[in-house]
């Protein structure tokens, strides 16, 4: 049961009523506030946290000599204030100002879960590492197929026009492989692979008969210009922004096309509290806002509500938006809210070392590496474990970091780690976590975050799938690095908890009914026919791919069918 | 040579004999006559080591990267950098650690050349900077078999803390970067496979 909350008079008399309300304005807000207004609806974008502007805020191009720590970040801030949002890599000197304050915004760990959270507008997609995979219907299929969670309520062919829909827009580079459980995107050119990559994707496959397919990494950054937005000039440091849009956030992207529609309201520091609910009409009205900076209650309504804040807030929202009508939360009768949390399992992989190539290198700084596709429990199973992984990866040259552990000091030295060392080649693993009931979320009855919104408890943990696939995910890489003639060998292991791959999925599921399930096969509440939720939290099973480019695909197909269905009156 | 042709000298590419002789105001006039690679304007003011004890990191740093047709570690200002990591970036264990290795350096100088390590000549200068990397390497190897998940020991070494920063300060200088590594901000393209030495 929600805490009241006063709504002050001036709240109340600057009440504003819209076609809709799109909670969030990252990956999926984004998406839905252009698909929104450009389908002629009058939309409101609630955002959490400060504006953001590209030619104020975007910091890619300040190179290391310009700053305070030479990139080794403000250490004492970080471990002060972002001590949790800094186990990202991407939390770094300058690209902290794109994550949370952690005091701001405390949390619950019942077991160890990194929640790394961008609270801006652009959310997370500014920050994202921008990998873009389709599933298929090995995914979709894999559920009911071995009994495990519930089924999908969809199949690869009614999410593939809305993958090309939104690809042609977004922009994927990469290259076409034809893999049946990788499908291709719509490809802009791909970004080569180095030629110690090219070496091994023919080694491997040669030596798996074509079962290993090492492609070059699938990247919502636009190779050519496009819509305005330029191609990439490979400076790098992505994550801090990317001032010519070659990336894809909302920022760059879907947020200008929405605003270009005239009918987008973006309101940032919009911390939303929880959602109205109408008991007499089963029906949402609109959202309570704690205004960040004033900490002013308002409210805002709309005909239909589409949350789009991020797996955990969209859930935590629907949680914190209990009735007497529904005393576990909003949309919530099947019991299923807050439940199958699940993250990707990362870091098991391996390196090695490439001797030759000694006159071979390579300039610019290309933002992705390549992935190697997966390949358990595509065609044979597995002995111990279902579901499957995939590798990200790179081949490089050791920078001047080497140096601390080479010997020597004085001018040959000097000499020596200028240049790039020997070729090394990494594999690092991404694999599927199962759905289970015990991986949850729920509200703490006491503690609240600085806005006065009660903090989730977050209790999860790897699964026995998991830790089985962990070991085969590290010989796996290691075999492969033999078959394309690397030397000195080794395996590598992260141990991170759940949370750090920030995949969050779950707590909101799809299903095909409600007595199990969250949403239908729309993204929409069962409970509440004008409540949507597109984010990752209605993810019925998590693959191994990287999501986003699943949840902009369900986010443009799910509002289809909402401005359908509200055209005809029938939400 | 009066103080100032030496400073002088120091800022067209002299080698450095005489560095332990400057003070450390006199040390930043050197890299200003190179260029300055910091963020922040330069200052004589020291926030964390004494003078002595940046006299002693300039040098120091200054054998690990000398100035070869490239311009070496002090030119780039890289005891300013080490300045302000030791008092702002490091924790006070790592601070004490920091300075004790310092202090242990001159001790070592004491004891086999009868002279702290500034006063030393260059080639016992080098004699100690070569025993303490290789206590860092056999540290480093130790490590490295030893089974994953213990604490490292080569980390907790003073001669790890100072090649870490002198490489660090050094190679994200902007004449480091530009000169010696060819770093652009923007590239313009990514070249997949390209000879290194055309």
């Amino acid at each position: 049961m929600s805490r009241s909350l006063t709504i002050s008079a001036a709240g109340r008399a600057r009440r504003q009523t819209h076609d809709a309300i799109v909670v969030g304005s990252g990956m999926t807000g984004g998406w839905a506030a252009k698909e929104l207004t450009e389908k002629g609806l009058d939309t409101l974008v609630l955002e959490a946290g400060p504006e953001v502007v590209p030619e104020r805020d975007f910091s890619e191009h300040v190179p290391p000599w310009q700053m305070p720590y030479r990139g080794l970040g403000d250490r004492a801030a970080l471990e002060r204030e972002q001590a949790i949002q800094s186990t990202c890599y991407a939390c770094d000197e300058l690209g902290r100002s794109f994550f949370v304050n952690d005091l701001e915004n405390p949390y619950v760990q019942e077991k160890p879960f990194l929640w790394i959270r961008g609270r801006q507008v652009g959310g997370k997609s500014i920050m994202w590492a921008r990998h873009s995979y389709r599933l298929s219907d090995l995914d979709f299929e894999a559920n009911a197929r071995e009994g495990v969670g519930i089924d999908w309520p969809i199949r690869y062919a009614d999410l593939e026009p809305w993958y090309d829909y939104v690809e042609a827009f977004a922009g994927i580079s990469g290259m076409a492989e034809g893999l049946a459980h990788l499908p291709d995107s719509r490809f802009f050119p791909p970004m080569p692979l180095n030629c110690v990559e090219l070496h091994t994707r023919e080694r491997l496959m040669q030596a798996f008969g074509g079962g290993r397919v090492l492609t070059i990494g699938r990247q919502a950054i636009i190779t050519r210009d496009h819509n305005g937005r330029r191609a990439c000039h490979y400076c790098g440091p992505c994550e801090r922004g990317c001032i010519t849009r070659s990336y894809f956030s909302s920022v760059n992207a879907t947020l200008p096309a929405a605003r270009e529609t005239g009918r987008l309201t973006l309101r940032p520091g919009s911390v939303v509290h929880s959602v109205i609910h109408d008991p007499a009409t089963g029906r949402a009205t609109g959202v309570r806002v704690i205004d960040r900076e004033t900490q002013e209650a308002i409210e805002f309504f709309g005909r239909i509500v589409i949350l789009g804040a991020s797996a955990l807030e969209s859930t935590r929202i629907l949680l914190n938006s209990a009735t007497a009508e529904a005393p576990d939360g909003l949309a919530n009768s099947s019991g299923a809210l807050g439940h199958y949390l699940m993250d990707h399992h990362m870091g098991n992989g391996a390196v090695g070392r490439f001797d030759g190539w000694e006159n071979e290198f390579y300039s610019g700084r290309r933002p992705t590496g390549f992935y190697l596709a997966r390949f358990r429990n595509v065609d044979e199973r597995h002995p111990d474990y279902l579901r499957g992984f995939a590798y990200q990866g790179s081949a490089y040259r050791a920078g001047w970091n080497r140096g601390v552990a080479e010997p020597g000091f004085g001018a040959e030295y000097k000499e020596r780690i200028s240049r790039p060392g020997p070729w090394e080649l990494s594999f690092y693993g991404f694999g599927e976590m199962l759905p289970r009931y015990e991986n949850q979320v729920s509200l703490d009855p006491e503690a609240v975050d600085a806005w006065g919104i009660p903090v989730l408890r977050i209790d999860c943990e790897w699964g026995d799938n998991e830790r089985a696939m962990m070991p085969d995910m590290r010989s796996s890489a290691a075999e492969m690095l033999v078959a394309a003639g690397a030397r000195d060998v080794r395996v590598t292991q992260e141990d991170n908890p759940p949370g750090l791959t920030i995949h969050e999925m779950g707590t909101a599921r799809m299903g095909r009914d409600p007595a199990t399930s969250v949403l239908n096969g729309n993204n929409q509440c069962w409970d509440v026919p004008n409540l949507f939720v597109v984010d990752g939290a209605c993810m019925t099973s998590s693959a191994n791919q990287n999501p986003s480019l699943t949840y902009m695909a369900l986010t443009a197909r799910a509002c289809d069918y909402a401005v359908e269905r509200l055209r005809r009156n029938e939400l | 040579m009066n103080r100032r042709e030496a400073i002088r000298q120091l800022g067209v590419g002299a080698a450095l004999p005489v560095i332990g002789d400057l003070t450390f105001a006199e040390l930043l006039e050197v890299g200003r006559g190179v260029r300055s690679g910091l963020g922040r304007p330069e200052t004589a003011v020291l926030l964390a080591l004494t003078e002595r004890q940046a006299m002693t990191v300039a040098s120091l740093a200054e054998i690990i990267i000398p100035r070869t047709d490239t311009p070496g570690a002090t030119d780039v200002g890289v005891t300013t950098f080490i300045d302000r990591i030791v008092a702002e970036w490091y924790t006070d264990e790592e601070r004490g650690r920091f300075e004790a290795g310092l202090a242990a350096l001159d001790a070592r100088a004491r004891q086999l050349f009868g002279v702290e390590f500034l006063q030393a000549g260059s080639a016992e200068q080098e004699i100690l900077a070569s025993e303490l990397d290789q206590e860092l390497q056999a540290a480093i190897q130790r490590d490295r078999e030893r089974p994953s998940g213990q604490g490292s020991r080569a980390r907790d070494l003073f001669f790890y803390q100072m090649k870490r920063l002198t490489l660090t300060g050094y190679f994200t200088s902007e004449v480091a970067m530009t000169e010696v590594l060819g770093y652009r901000i923007v590239p313009g393209a990514y070249q997949p496979c390209i000879p290194l030495d055309p």
